[in-house]
């Protein structure tokens, strides 16, 4: 009994996973996580007559590789052969916050501006539209 | 001054030095007085110019470089941070490091739409409300308040061209532009708009004239240029001191004129120096022939060590003493020659005479003998007249003729040749006048032997080569000479032979003198004697036939 109940805790410690969602200015409607992908890979620019503006974290936030791999389902690698291409239509790749505060501040003040962040802190200030959690370890 | 000048050799030579060594000076001192000023001022307002634009193009190109860097930061990416209040600080920091770049008093700062201060290089200013928001328009970019230039540019969204996210905004202080001011002229160096100065003001204010560029004051030159592009409002001044700008100069002037005076002696003294080296030697061979004339030794050489012209003339001027001591010594040992020749002929003749005029009188000669005897005598006398006059002309000649001037009455002299000499014309048949219209003078200074000697020989040579006709003995005189005329109408004088004329024992060879008796010292003894009295003899006649025309000239003395 004893044991077992060790053994729970390291389970739980060991399975304990981080959460994160997708936020948008309050001004915007439900987005389905195919448009979510859309709007970051920029194919989607619009919605209700509003300019989408999505926002990523700085490249090397873990964050931002648990949101590519869960919602755009593309690795690093592919994602820059993606906006090189892209970069000659003339599209740039998603504005880019250094930190998650000023990621939610951008949010909270653009209409149409859509990004990602922990769950933990959130408010009301900003809508959340998909959440996915992250069990792999930092 | 002009008189001595032309009497002396050494004070002309003296004088052309002082002016050669003179004009130069006094002419490069008088340009320098007159025109290097204005010269030097031209010149100086034209550095001005040149340094006041340079000036402003330096300051240009500075503010012109920060306007770019102003838009090139407003359209980085980055400004979409203003979305998030800069939260990060990222541009923050972006802006203090482009600050600390610059190293100068400027600020950059960003606001947002609502005029807030998001960012910037001063962090005590983030978040308060810019003030000036009302000064952003659109257009100028630009704008200028108390000491302060504003640059600005207009922020849009990376992600949405449309979107004005605020500005971003210099604030340059002004006094930044002083660096660029060159101070080392000693001059005022400023730029100006309107009451607003920037660098170091001129004690005074200078009213700006469109048409010119620069004003010359008393003690200050003003050059002032307007500026452009950024500054364009604003004018950029080069205030210099006279005083300072030209030190050099005045300097350079008052060290001309201390050094006028050394110059001036020094010319005086190089110039005396040097004319009277010149002339040394002209004055050398001067007093050397001054004491040669006075001595009368004329073995005397003359030694000069130089070989210039002074020396080659000492040299010709040797060989001419040499030349002159060889025929004075040969003329010398001519006179003593006749005149003891002369002394021992006289006695002979004397007593040829002596015997033959006592034949004549104490012996009863037959008719035949006593014309023989007359002819002796006639002949004897006329050997002793000869050795008189060759006598006389010897003493001449040596020297030794003394004279004794007197006050005389030249009228009654002349009277009494004319009528000591009246009979012979008479035997002749001739005319015989005296004319004494034009003769106004009563006394006369001269000696009374040589003038009767002269007169009598004039007339009687007259009367002598007279056939027919008359001789005229003619007085006159004019302000300062007096003029004795012996007019005829004999033989005349062929042209070409006027020049033997007065040469010893010369005569004309014609048909008529053949017959006359003569020595040929006559008119030769009579022109050496009028010499002695300063005085001379020259005759006049248009040729054979038609009459002479002798003429005695005396100079009337004070």
């Amino acid at each position: 009994m004893k044991l077992k109940n060790l053994f729970l805790i390291f389970v739980t410690i060991s399975s304990f996973a981080e959460e994160y969602a997708v936020v948008s200015n309050t001004i915007l409607d439900d987005i389905s996580k195919n448009q979510i992908r859309a709007i970051f890979l920029k194919k989607l620019t619009h919605l209700n007559g509003i300019h989408l503006v999505p926002v990523n974290l700085a490249s090397d936030s873990f964050i931002r590789k648990s949101f590519e791999k869960e919602l755009l389902g593309m690795r690093k690698k592919r994602l820059k052969s993606y906006w090189s291409n892209q970069h000659y239509l003339g599209n740039r790749p998603p504005v880019i916050m250094k930190s998650q505060k000023s990621a939610l501040v951008f949010v909270k003040n653009v209409q149409g501006a859509i990004t990602y962040v922990k769950v933990k802190g959130l408010d009301d200030s900003v809508k959340v539209l998909y959440r996915w959690s992250d069990d792999e370890k930092e | 001054m002009l008189d001595s000048l032309n009497k002396s050799l050494s004070k002309r030579l003296l004088f052309s030095f002082i002016i050669i060594g003179f004009l130069p000076f006094v002419i490069f001192l008088i340009y320098t007085l007159v025109l290097s000023e204005t010269k030097i001022v031209d010149k100086l307002i034209l550095d001005q110019h040149h340094q006041a634009s340079q000036i402003s193009k330096f300051m240009n190109t500075h503010l012109l470089s920060l306007d770019k860097e102003v838009a090139f930061l407003s359209r980085l990416d980055l400004m979409d941070d203003i979305l998030a209040e800069d939260i990060d600080k990222r541009i923050s920091r972006l802006l203090k490091q482009k600050k600390d770049d610059y190293n100068l008093k400027l600020n950059f700062f960003v606001i947002n739409d609502k005029g807030q201060i998001i960012a910037s290089s001063d962090k005590n200013i983030i978040l308060t409300k810019f003030p000036l928001q009302d000064k952003l328009n659109k257009n100028t970019k630009k704008f200028f308040l108390d000491k302060k230039l504003y640059i600005y540019s207009k922020v849009f969204a990376s992600f949405d061209k449309n979107k004005n996210l605020g500005y971003l905004i210099l604030e340059y202080d002004l006094e930044n532009l002083n660096n660029y001011l060159d101070h080392t002229l000693n001059a005022y160096a400023y730029i100006k708009n309107n009451n607003i100065v920037i660098g170091d003001k001129a004690p005074f204010d200078i009213s700006i004239n469109s048409e010119k560029d620069s004003i010359s004051l008393d003690d200050y030159i003003v050059v002032y240029q307007k500026m452009d592009s950024i500054l364009e409002e604003w004018y950029v001044f080069y205030v210099v001191k006279k005083e300072i700008a030209l030190e050099f100069f005045y300097n350079f002037i008052h060290f001309m004129l201390y050094l006028s005076p050394f110059i001036i002696i020094l010319t005086i003294f190089v110039s005396l120096k040097f004319s009277k080296y010149i002339v040394k030697p002209i004055e050398d061979l001067t007093q050397v022939t001054d004491e040669i004339i006075l001595s009368k030794d004329y073995s005397k050489l003359l030694y000069m060590s130089s070989s210039d012209e002074v020396g080659r003339l000492a040299h010709s001027f040797n060989i001419l003493l040499n030349t002159t001591d060889k025929t004075l010594y040969a003329s010398e040992a001519k006179s003593s020659f006749i005149s003891n020749m002369s002394h021992e002929l006289k006695t002979p003749l004397n007593a040829i005479i002596g015997f033959s005029q006592y034949l004549i009188s104490y012996e009863k000669l037959t008719d035949e003998q006593l014309d023989i005897v007359s002819n002796i005598e006639n002949s004897s006398q006329y050997l002793l007249e000869m050795i008189y006059g060759i006598l006389d002309i010897a003493k001449i000649e040596a020297g030794k003729l003394e004279t004794d001037i007197k006050e005389l009455d030249c009228l009654s002299l002349s009277k009494e040749c004319f009528s000591m000499l009246e009979p012979l014309a008479y035997d002749k048949g001739l005319k015989f006048e005296l004319k004494t219209k034009d003769y106004s003078l009563n006394f006369f200074k001269t000696d009374e032997k040589i003038f009767k000697q002269i007169l009598i020989n004039l007339l009687s040579n007259a009367i002598k080569y007279t056939k027919e006709g008359k001789v005229v003995l003619e007085l006159t005189n004019t302000k300062d000479k007096f003029f004795v005329k012996v007019i005829d109408t004999g033989i005349g004088i062929k042209k070409e032979e006027m020049g033997k004329l007065f040469k010893e024992f010369t005569r004309i060879g014609n048909s008529l003198s053949s017959k006359q008796k003569g020595t040929g010292l006559g008119l030769s003894l009579s022109k050496k004697l009028s010499h002695i009295i300063d005085g001379d003899i020259y005759l006049e006649s248009e040729g054979i036939n038609c009459g002479t025309r002798a003429n005695f000239v005396l100079r009337l003395k004070d």
